[in-house]
């Protein structure tokens, strides 16, 4: 590699090297989908060599290139919510978790586990199966749990890009929540022991 | 009075909004009573709060443990050269 800059602003390897893993990381926290994430890291690189901009490999090109990837985020949401058709499925206006019985009351209870908080955050594998989890729901719930939890979006902002009613949203995030948290019970919880709160 | 389907759909909502002093009130008393109800309450509150505070650990956590897969850095430098 070459100290001028000029050489090595045109590998694409080197930018792909020091940055991907963090923009990737970043994006498919955002979305949950590791399609859009590859799309929009890809964009966000694009753009990069597209302003002829000097690798660098520091920080702060690195915060310039999230800057540009955020901006990409929330370009595919607003992308999505246009094309989306108008009307709304029948499972956002209400949420019937198979879970419960006629009366309501539980049919399958939760398991009774705990999450050892600080550990599970360094915790690559489990968050591959957070990753599993949400590729199994459909893309509504997936979508809007992705705008409240990770994007931290208010219910009136998620409301807004969606075309929906606050209820539709809270609906969703509760289906999208319930789902979540068992699929979890399924592939993570209920399956190492170590896991289990006392 | 709330059936468990209810106080499960209420603690989602309690994450983003605020319910009402009655509702906060009747969930609450649920919860003291049913420990299936209590257990699930407890869980969706971890994960919400553990997914947020992934997000926010961006940057912070080390980089190669979460590298992105090779496959993916692959066809990004492939796209990318093809552009140039």
């Amino acid at each position: 590699m070459t100290d001028d800059g000029t050489a090595s602003r045109l590998s694409p390897r080197d930018w792909v090297d020091a940055y991907a893993g963090p923009l990737y990381r970043l994006a498919l926290t955002r979305t949950g989908d590791r399609h859009v994430a590859e799309d929009l890291v890809q964009e966000t690189l694009l753009a990069a060599l597209e302003q002829h901009e000097r690798f660098r490999g520091d920080g702060r090109q690195l915060a310039w290139l999230a800057g540009i990837l955020r901006h990409k985020i929330a370009d595919h949401f607003r992308r999505k919510s246009r094309r989306r058709e108008v009307g709304l499925g029948d499972a956002d206006e209400t949420f019937d978790d198979p879970r419960f019985n006629a009366k309501g009351f539980w049919r399958q209870p939760p398991s009774r586990w705990s999450a050892a908080e600080d550990e599970l955050l360094e915790n690559k594998e489990f968050w591959e199966t957070v990753q599993g989890c949400l590729e199994t729901m459909p893309d509504r719930p997936r979508e809007v749990l992705a705008l409240r939890v990770m994007q931290d979006e208010s219910t009136e902002a998620i409301c807004e890009l969606l075309g929906i009613t606050p209820n539709n949203v809270w609906v969703v995030l509760h289906r999208a929540r319930s789902m979540l948290r068992a699929c979890l019970e399924t592939r993570w919880f209920d399956r190492s022991p170590s896991s289990k709160g006392a | 009075m709330l059936t468990c389907r209810d106080v499960s759909r209420l603690v989602s909502e309690g994450l983003d909004r605020k319910l009402s002093p009655w509702q906060r009130l009747r969930v609450r008393l649920h919860l003291l009573m049913c420990g299936a109800c209590a257990a699930y309450a407890r869980q969706i509150r971890q994960l919400d709060r553990l997914i947020r505070r992934r997000v926010a650990a961006w940057g912070r956590v080390v980089e190669e443990q979460w590298d992105c897969p090779p496959d993916v850095k692959q066809r990004l430098v492939k796209k990318l050269e093809e552009r140039e």
